[in-house]
């Protein structure tokens, strides 16, 4: 199922004195099976975009083809419940998105509407609240009376329990502690590389969008600005810099590096090891001299 | 002696009556008056617990919460303490109130009685630090979720309260908004002597503070400046946490590539300066 957006605008309240351009001329093309992530500053209308891929909001102008579905201005998407049940989206807030009186009955809703019966949703509810890391218990709790950050799993177990083909995540990661934040990725990773599932993830967190994606969208007053891999974004640090942005960490040092050894490295590396490993041999060459 | 801003004893509270454990459990903390407090642990370790105990919203259930010297389980003191602490909501939705960003600024001040003069002055001063002036009519749900956070911290900015309680205020924010609000926090502590409590996972913001704790199953497990907790790092990953960047980076370069460094660099500049070093002396 690709995703091809041509020529996407959103204007919000047009016509008043707070209309906003949020979505300017956006083409994109997104092919089945990769994981992308968007970065953007403030406002730059990444979470406006992922609301036009399952139809929450419609486009000003311009399309959005995802598979046989499209959506248009001007006119009702067909089939949005079938659009809904293959584009699962996981909102910045979790409290929009939790309503039901139990955790439990939370995550069985989506599987519900979609036409499971109860015991199929039951289970897949059992299994997306293992996935995301809470006990069992947690099934008959108030999703209101979490804490920030469980509720945020129990936002995205919601969706997981659909089984979409697309996953589109608004930030998901924000609030988890650091190593719910590291399961949580590699369970997205395993869902795209084992499951095929196509994700499409904003995120503040360069590290991350550097380690997990395929390509990465950088976003700025509601135009796409490159789409390229981590590594050719990610060279370009004056860009970002002047975009709000960012660099990964291991970049940062380095450029750190560099600039104390009067030496350019340019290398883009993202893990760790590779870092220190370069880093290591960097250090072997240097003292053999030049 | 700095004032004592707040004083915590053996403090335990929980939710509902069937919890078997309690959700704070026998918390002690002293907060001075002026000091940057990093507080992190795991999700439901208790931290937006402990920050709502600290304005009144949660009052013991044994122990007591003492702010500028009044008791949250006094309702006559309630008015004094929520008008020293400024809290910023882990959801911003929870903390609107206005219509349009202007008035829910407006709001607060004018229950705290901040004369209109000053108000209008304080308003545009902190919708501008955080980079929000050219929202100020538009109504708080409209916002994106970043320019949600700036508002709340623009909000309690605007009331000047001695205790800023940040409870994971910056998670939203790209990289620049996050360090500009970092720095206007920081700004704020410095010259205006607020005291700032920081609830956060991200460790390297957490590295800039005074002084952390680490909570980990509604207890404070740890306490100290973040060098001194870093440089212990057992126990720390297998409560859901991890280390920042530098500590790891300079663990792989030791264990892994064996070279011959120190176990103090702590910041970036100190292990490239290390590293520089260990060039030069061999
Ligand atoms: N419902 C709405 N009505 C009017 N304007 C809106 C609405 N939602 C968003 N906007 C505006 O559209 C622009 C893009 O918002 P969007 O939420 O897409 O940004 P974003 O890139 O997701 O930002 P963030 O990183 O802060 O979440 C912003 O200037 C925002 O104020
Ligand atoms: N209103 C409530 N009613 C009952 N239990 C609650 C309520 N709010 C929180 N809890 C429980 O209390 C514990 C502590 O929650 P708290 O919100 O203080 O955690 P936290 O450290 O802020 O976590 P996070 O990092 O996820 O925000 C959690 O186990 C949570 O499930
Ligand atoms: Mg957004
Ligand atoms: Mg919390």
């Amino acid at each position: 199922m690709e995703i091809t957006v041509k020529h996407l605008t959103h204007i919000y309240q047009p016509n008043s004195p707070f209309e906003r351009l949020a979505l300017d001329d956006i083409n994109v093309s997104i092919p089945f099976g990769k994981f992308i992530t968007i970065i953007g500053h403030t406002g730059s209308g990444k979470s406006s975009f992922l609301q036009h891929l399952n139809g929450l909001l419609k486009p000003t102008k311009g399309e959005i083809i995802i598979g046989d579905h499209k959506i248009v201005a001007d006119s009702k998407v067909k089939d949005l419940k079938s659009l809904r049940q293959r584009v699962g989206m996981v909102f910045q807030y979790p409290e929009h998105q939790l309503f039901e009186e139990t955790v439990e009955k939370d995550i069985m809703f989506g599987p519900l509407n979609f036409g499971c019966t109860e015991d199929e949703a039951r289970r897949r509810a059992r299994e997306a609240l293992e996935w995301v890391h809470l006990p069992e218990s947690f099934l008959e709790r108030s999703p209101f009376d979490l804490s920030g950050g469980q509720m945020r799993r129990v936002a995205i177990a919601g969706i997981l329990a659909i089984r979409p083909e697309v996953l589109i995540l608004d930030e998901p990661t924000a609030g988890l502690d650091p190593r719910g934040h590291r399961e949580i990725l590699d369970l997205f990773q395993w869902l795209n590389k084992e499951q095929g599932l196509t994700i499409i993830m904003v995120t503040h967190n360069m590290n991350d969008a550097a380690l997990y994606s395929d390509e990465v969208m950088v976003m700025d007053k509601g135009r796409l600005v490159i789409k390229d891999r981590p590594e050719i974004v990610f060279s370009q640090r004056e860009l970002l810099f002047d975009l709000g942005l960012d660099i990964p960490q291991t970049m940062h040092f380095l450029k750190r590096v560099s600039d104390k050894f009067g030496k350019d490295i340019v290398t883009p590396l993202f893990r760790l090891e590779e870092t220190a490993h370069y880093v290591a041999q960097f250090l072997e060459k240097e003292k053999d001299g030049p | 002696m700095n004032e004592t801003m707040i004083d915590i004893e053996s403090l335990c509270f929980k939710y509902r009556n069937e919890d078997p454990d309690w959700i704070l459990d026998h918390i002690s903390l002293h907060v001075e008056a002026g000091e940057w407090l990093a507080i992190t642990g795991h999700n439901g370790s208790g931290k937006s617990t402990l920050a709502k105990c600290l304005n009144g919203l949660l009052v013991p259930e044994q122990g007591s919460v003492k702010v500028k010297g009044f008791f949250t389980s006094d309702e006559d003191s309630l008015w004094e303490i929520r008008r020293s602490v400024g809290m910023v909501f882990q959801n911003p939705d929870n903390q609107f109130v206005g219509t349009t960003v202007r008035d829910d600024v407006a709001f607060g001040m004018e229950n705290h009685g901040v004369p209109r003069e000053e108000m209008v002055q304080r308003l545009s001063e902190s919708l501008e630090l955080v980079g929000m002036s050219e929202f100020q009519g538009q109504e708080p749900h409209r916002l994106s979720g970043g320019q949600k956070q700036r508002v709340a911290i623009a909000g309690i900015v605007a009331l000047r309260p001695s205790i800023i309680i940040l409870d994971e205020a910056t998670s939203m924010l790209d990289p620049r908004g996050k360090s500009d609000v970092l720095k206007v926090m920081h700004e704020l502590n410095k010259t205006r002597g607020i005291t700032v409590i920081s609830i956060t996972h991200d460790l390297e913001e957490a590295s800039s503070a005074d002084r952390m704790i680490v909570m980990d199953e509604g207890r404070i497990v740890r306490e100290g400046t973040p060098i001194d907790i870093f440089k212990e790092p057992e126990g720390l990953v297998e409560m859901g946490l991890d280390l920042p960047f530098t500590v790891k980076l300079r663990q792989l370069l030791i264990e892994e590539n064996g070279l011959n460094l120190s176990e103090k660099a702590f910041t970036e500049k100190e292990l490239v300066d290390e590293l520089w070093k260990l060039q030069l002396n061999i």
